[in-house]
């Protein structure tokens, strides 16, 4: 009973997407001119049946999930690690923190080119740049999360004897980890775009070298069927974020 | 352990600054037990800050005795950790002394037990009341043996029937350590209970030891026994008395 209840509603939710493909296909079925525009239903399906019958489908999504994963990845580790440790040097973070603004609101866009020219085009060149997208977050949330850490909690430790690195490891890491967390689900969207871009710029692979070969063809439908799949990869990095978060707080908690 | 001449005041936030002791002089005695008694407000916590060394004096003396280098220090809040589960809230201690061992881990077990926190092991400080909170905080700071016990305010949140059976735990622990400790309170039955020695802190941030005799008692005393004790209303009115 409970589960046709809830098959019910989430039945519900799909009935915008059959009025959309509906209108969609209704308003473009043997009309050319708008189907150059606006792609059709049935296009689509031609263009995933052709992309996956060549393999390219599966080729692209995964070079694109794997540079975004490997640079959201990098990116969360090393920027939670080093704005934990930053919390031992305070006065580290704040000579550093002007940089680490700048640096992290400087549009990826406007330095993906020098990074091309640094790593050239090839898959470092993705990493650095999905890399770079995702790790001054971590970096700031972590080092915002460290400095949450309860001073009561950090007396108490002290109380018993405890030197920096009990209050470290015992404290400040427990008292960073929501924070840590919650930059991993903003840094799953960002890595995703960082691995687009990069790809826009240059690439043989990826669902952004394959939008860019789509608009170059004014495919409309192929650019709607690639702006699909990133939306299954930044779903996956999605849920992946959730589960990291998931694993930090019964795993790595449970033992501070 | 000996506190000399010891001012301490604070800058409140409004800018003005508010003396709390001025020449503060005291003698707590070594493997004994010391009660401050005062009302609320006096500057109770500031001189256990002081003694565990979390605060400073602005002027003045706090002497140990030179082999002591441990301290448990029980808070009036509880600060359990809420990332842990109210065990391993339990070993905090031990573990930041780097003493724990599987028998300290059983001693931990069975305090718990005897405080009536068998069945909330496994819960987080979240799930507890204000008292079951303040009995785990106890185990925490008790297990590790210490040179110094300060305890602030244990009785807080007890109902009667815990108090009893935390002195219980208390005695027990006073008397198989022979463990110095300073107990700040302003319940004077419990005072009378636990202690070797009373101190009252008075308005005008002096210190006094009354010169109160402890009730007598012999091997690990029981709480029920010392109040059964004919001496203790009489003790216990005199000690009312001295306190207002």
């Amino acid at each position: 009973m409970n589960f046709s209840k809830s098959l019910g509603k989430r039945g519900l939710t799909l009935v915008p997407l059959i009025v959309l493909l509906t209108v969609w296909h209704f308003t473009t079925v043997h009309q050319e001119r708008m189907e150059f525009f606006l792609g059709s239903p049935r296009l689509f399906v031609h263009e995933a049946v052709r992309l996956a019958a060549s393999g390219e489908l599966f080729t692209d999504t995964f070079t694109t999930l794997a540079e975004a994963f490997l640079g959201f990845g990098i990116g969360n580790v090393a920027g939670a690690a080093l704005g934990l440790w930053l919390w031992q040097w305070p006065l580290m973070f704040r000579v550093l923190k002007p940089y680490f603004m700048f640096l992290g609101s400087v549009p990826i866009f406007a330095i993906a080119p020098l990074v091309v020219i640094w790593f050239g085009t090839g898959w470092p060149a993705k990493i650095a740049v999905t890399t770079a997208s995702t790790f001054f977050l971590a970096v700031a949330q972590a080092y915002r999360g460290a400095l949450q850490a309860d001073q009561e909690y950090l007396d108490l430790v002290t109380s018993f004897g405890g030197e920096r690195q009990d209050e470290f490891w015992k404290v400040v890491v427990p008292s960073s980890i929501s924070w840590v967390g919650s930059a991993l689900q903003i840094n799953a969207g960002q890595a995703i775009t960082g691995a687009v871009i990069a790809e826009y710029l240059s690439s043989e692979r990826g669902l952004g070298h394959l939008a860019v070969v789509a608009g170059g063809l004014y495919n409309t439908s192929l650019l709607l069927l690639t702006a699909t799949l990133m939306w299954v990869v930044a779903s996956i990095l999605a849920w992946l974020a959730r589960v990291l978060e998931g694993l930090l707080r019964s795993q790595v908690l449970a033992r501070l | 352990m000996r506190v000399a001449s010891v001012d301490k005041s604070f800058v409140t936030t409004g800018g003005g600054k508010v003396r709390v002791f001025a020449g503060l002089s005291a003698n707590f005695p070594v493997k004994k037990c010391s009660v401050i008694l005062g009302p609320s407000g006096c500057g109770k916590t500031t001189l256990l800050n002081m003694l565990g060394g979390l605060l400073k004096p602005d002027r003045g003396t706090i002497l140990a005795p030179k082999q002591w280098n441990s301290s448990g220090y029980m808070f009036q809040r509880d600060r359990l950790l809420p990332w842990r589960t109210v065990y391993r809230n339990a070993l905090l201690g031990a573990e930041i002394r780097r003493l724990l061992t599987e028998e300290l881990k059983g001693t931990a077990e069975n305090w718990l037990n005897r405080l009536a926190l068998e069945a909330f092991v496994q819960s987080y400080p979240i799930e507890l009341s204000e008292g079951m909170k303040q009995r785990v905080a106890l185990v925490r700071t008790l297990l590790p043996p210490s040179d110094l016990l300060l305890l602030d305010e244990p009785f807080a949140s007890l109902d009667y029937d815990s108090r009893i059976v935390v002195e219980r735990l208390l005695l027990e622990v006073f008397e198989q350590r022979s463990q110095t400790s300073v107990l700040v309170t302003h319940d004077v039955e419990s005072a009378l209970v636990l202690a070797d020695r009373v101190f009252i802190i008075g308005r005008k941030g002096t210190l006094e030891e009354t010169r109160l005799e402890p009730i007598p008692r012999s091997g690990t005393p029981d709480p029920l026994d010392i109040r059964r004790h004919p001496r203790f209303f009489d003790a216990l009115a005199e000690l009312t008395s001295l306190v207002q």
